[in-house]
């Protein structure tokens, strides 16, 4: 054999060889690809479930301090809105 | 053997050709299959596969938010799923119908008619609460589906209800700002591709088509949710004791022109509008029309100064108080001779304003109405608002010209009113008011000189005597803090004339010398009193009181005659006298008392009596903890209260 010869020999042994590595890797990381995408879906279905649970949890909030439900807390409280004449302002002698 | 060998026919090579022509027919066979597919069905199978590999989504965004001045959210949208049948997959009507009626707490024979349905797709309930949700997807039950939707959600129930308006299943908006700012607010459709695995699950593919915003812009309205809910509850109390048929408060800060509150009674909630009537979701404020009463007349007044018709102590006579025009007759509630203008209006002579208005003359009383928007539009940006009622000069009669100047014969809307007196309590310079603050209203500066300084101080000075002094608005003084103000008893027109029933109504503009707020109410048909003194001021006085009380502006005084000179913004900056310097300290012992447990408001007199202003730290009411501790010394004289942390109190 041909010095020649050799060479195209292990050319075309080293392309079949690289072809087979490429194709492994292709494979592997379609492999990997679904992997993430099924995670992907998951952490976006639980991202949403929390978005949505922080829009309720707004709204709750936002109903708890409601003027209605804090007058009506304030009135348990014995708490009112102050008279005339009843308001002092201390003044800041720092 | 050789020779027995040598016998034998050898078919190997025929044996080996068949297989290879085996071999070679099955691999043209499957090559000319692979070109078949691969060349004439290679496209419709792609997209087959296409098909059974990916799918394509929607997702709907959110609708905007409506949010007050503060940033207290007053409508949102919140994800909730809606349940749907395919009827021809369902396989056993009776046991989905039994077990849907359950759980979603529906008539079964409802549900079992849309289920007998012939329909490809029906609704089975639309929006539904987390529990029934959850009971249903339990179920699983084939050709029942659940969908995500959206719901508006109003958190603070009927306040402001009408001015927010509601949406329909659908989410677009049918009324108040819901509706005017429809556009804005809708949500957005994303539409993408995901890839389906072979049991139908699918995958996240990539962000295609989702980067995009698809929420709707949120809408920040002027209107403050206290003042608001003040305005609400004083209205509420005043009809139910005056057993009156509606009512309307409107709160504006006159510096801004902003609408700070406007209450609409009869109530509407928007969460539970199927169980609304009509008469609820009117906002009154902008949609009906009455004649204001002797509330208008302030505005007579200011354009008979104008003119230069009348002065401040120009004397009219009252006619002791009957007094006939054309062949109608016009009373007043306090009989007088001569009394000079201002008291006129402190009394409210209907004979000495129909005076003033005849000597003023209709062309230009109609003119100075006219410059003030009555008869037009506010265009404050709402659907349903009226024009009012406002006649050609030239068709007005002398009795009308005299009804006019004492508010009858003309129809206003609360927010015409509103308009009106803000250019009284600007100086005399008309100003638009705002309901929106977020998208900033896009309108050209119209405002004109209708009176002068003077003219507007003048009146304002009147007005003030109105509440101050013995007039008709007495019953609306705020110790500490100066008034103007105006009652009005306006009877209402009935079939054929004016009937029984009446509107009774009072303007206040707080502080008196220059205004920072204005209060509007009316009551509409009270039954048990009808003077606005009676019915209306009151309600005036409320809302202003915890509305200068939320805002920290509350007179230190009840006396008004100290707190006249002051502005009530200077009562926060520099306040009076008596509350200028903390007292010097003076222990009246030699050690620090044990004020653990003690409501954090009494501990602070106790500490402020004694010349220390403590740090406080932590949130809550009541003392937790101290420093220095009970029985130590008490800090030296001549440190200043609070300075370098002297005194802390720590609350729970």
């Amino acid at each position: 054999m041909s010095q020649a010869d050799k060479t195209l020999l292990w050319m075309v042994l080293t392309l079949l060889g690289a072809a087979l590595v490429l194709g492994l890797g292709a494979v592997w990381l379609n492999i990997e690809r679904m992997d993430v995408a099924y995670d992907l879906r998951k952490m976006d279905k639980s991202l949403g479930q929390k978005e949505d649970l922080a829009v309720k949890l707004t709204v709750e909030r936002n109903n708890l301090v409601s003027p209605y439900q804090l007058k009506r807390l304030a009135g348990r409280h014995s708490l009112g809105v102050a008279a005339p004449g009843q308001i002092r302002r201390i003044a800041d002698t720092r | 053997m050789a020779k027995g060998s040598q016998g034998r026919k050898d078919h190997s090579k025929v044996k080996i050709g068949l297989v290879m022509g085996l071999f070679a027919l099955a691999l043209t066979g499957l090559w000319a299959r692979a070109g078949w597919v691969q060349l004439h069905e290679g496209e419709a199978l792609l997209s087959k596969a296409s098909k059974q590999s990916h799918a394509a989504e929607f997702e709907y965004g959110e609708r905007g938010r409506i949010f007050d001045r503060n940033g207290q959210m007053l409508a949102t949208s919140v994800e909730a799923k809606s349940i749907y049948a395919r009827p021809f997959e369902i396989e056993n009507i009776d046991v989905a119908a039994d077990t849907l009626s359950r759980s979603l707490n529906v008539s079964r024979s409802k549900i079992y008619k849309r289920l007998k349905s012939k329909k490809k797709f029906v609704w089975i309930k639309r929006q539904v609460t987390d529990r029934e949700s959850l009971a249903v997807t339990g179920a699983d039950m084939k050709g029942v589906r659940l969908v995500s939707e959206f719901s508006r959600i109003y958190p603070n129930g009927h306040l402001a209800g009408q001015t927010i308006g509601f949406v329909n299943i659908d989410g677009r908006g049918l009324e108040g700002i819901e509706r005017v700012y429809n556009e804005r607010m809708k949500p957005g459709k994303a539409e993408f591709v995901v890839r389906r695995d072979a049991k139908g699950q699918r995958l996240y593919l990539d962000a295609q088509g989702r980067e995009m915003d698809i929420n709707g812009l949120d809408v920040r309205l002027t209107i403050d949710t206290h003042i608001q809910h003040a305005a609400e509850q004083a209205l509420a109390k005043s009809i139910a004791k005056y057993d009156a048929r509606a009512g309307i408060v409107l709160v504006v800060d006159v510096d801004s022109g902003d609408i700070l509150a406007m209450a609409n009674q009869p109530f509407f909630n928007p969460n539970a509008v199927r169980s609304s009537k009509a008469t609820q979701r009117r906002l009154r404020a902008l949609t009906d029309i009455y004649e204001p009463g002797s509330t208008l007349k302030p505005l007579l007044f200011a354009a008979a100064l104008e003119e230069k018709v009348i002065e401040r102590d120009t004397l009219i006579d009252c006619e002791n108080g009957k007094w006939k025009v054309a062949r109608k007759t016009i009373r007043d509630t306090h009989p007088e001779k001569w009394l000079p203008a201002h008291k006129v209006l402190r009394y409210s002579s209907n004979i000495g304003s129909a005076k003033i208005g005849m000597d003023l003359g209709a062309g230009v009383y109609h003119d100075y109405l006219t410059k003030l928007g009555f008869g037009e539009k506010t265009n404050i940006g709402l659907p349903g608002e009226s024009r009012g009622i406002l006649m050609q000069p030239n068709k007005w009669t002398s009795v009308d010209l005299a009804a006019i100047s004492f508010g009858q014969g003309i129809g206003t809307t609360a927010l015409q009113m509103a308009k009106a007196y803000l250019c009284l309590a600007n100086g005399g310079v008309t100003k638009e008011l705002n309901l929106v603050n977020l998208p900033e209203p896009d309108r050209k500066n119209t405002a004109v000189r209708v009176f002068s300084p003077e003219t507007a101080a003048t009146v304002l000075d009147m007005m003030k005597d109105v509440v101050h002094e013995d007039g008709t608005g007495r019953s609306a003084r705020i110790p500490g803090i100066t008034m103007a103000g105006k009652t009005g008893t306006a009877q209402k027109a009935a079939k054929g004339g004016y009937g029984d029933q009446y509107l009774s109504s009072f303007v206040a503009l707080v502080p008196a010398e220059a205004p920072e707020l204005l209060v509007i109410t009316m009551i509409d048909e009270p039954q048990k009193a009808n003077y606005g003194s009676m019915v209306a001021a009151p309600v005036c006085r409320e809302i202003t009181v915890r509305t200068l009380a939320y805002y920290g502006k509350l007179s230190e005084t009840l006396d008004s005659s100290v707190a006249e000179n002051i502005h009530v913004d200077e009562l926060i900056n520099e306040p009076m006298a008596e509350s200028m310097t903390a007292p010097k300290a003076r222990p009246m012992t030699d050690k620090v008392p044990n004020i653990t447990g003690l409501p954090v408001r009494r501990a602070l007199e106790l500490l402020v009596k004694k010349g220390i202003v403590p740090v406080l730290k932590g949130q809550g009411m009541t003392v937790k903890g101290q420093q220095p501790k009970a029985g130590q010394p008490w800090p030296e004289d001549n440190m200043e209260g609070g300075a370098n942390d002297v005194f802390i109190l720590w609350l729970s």
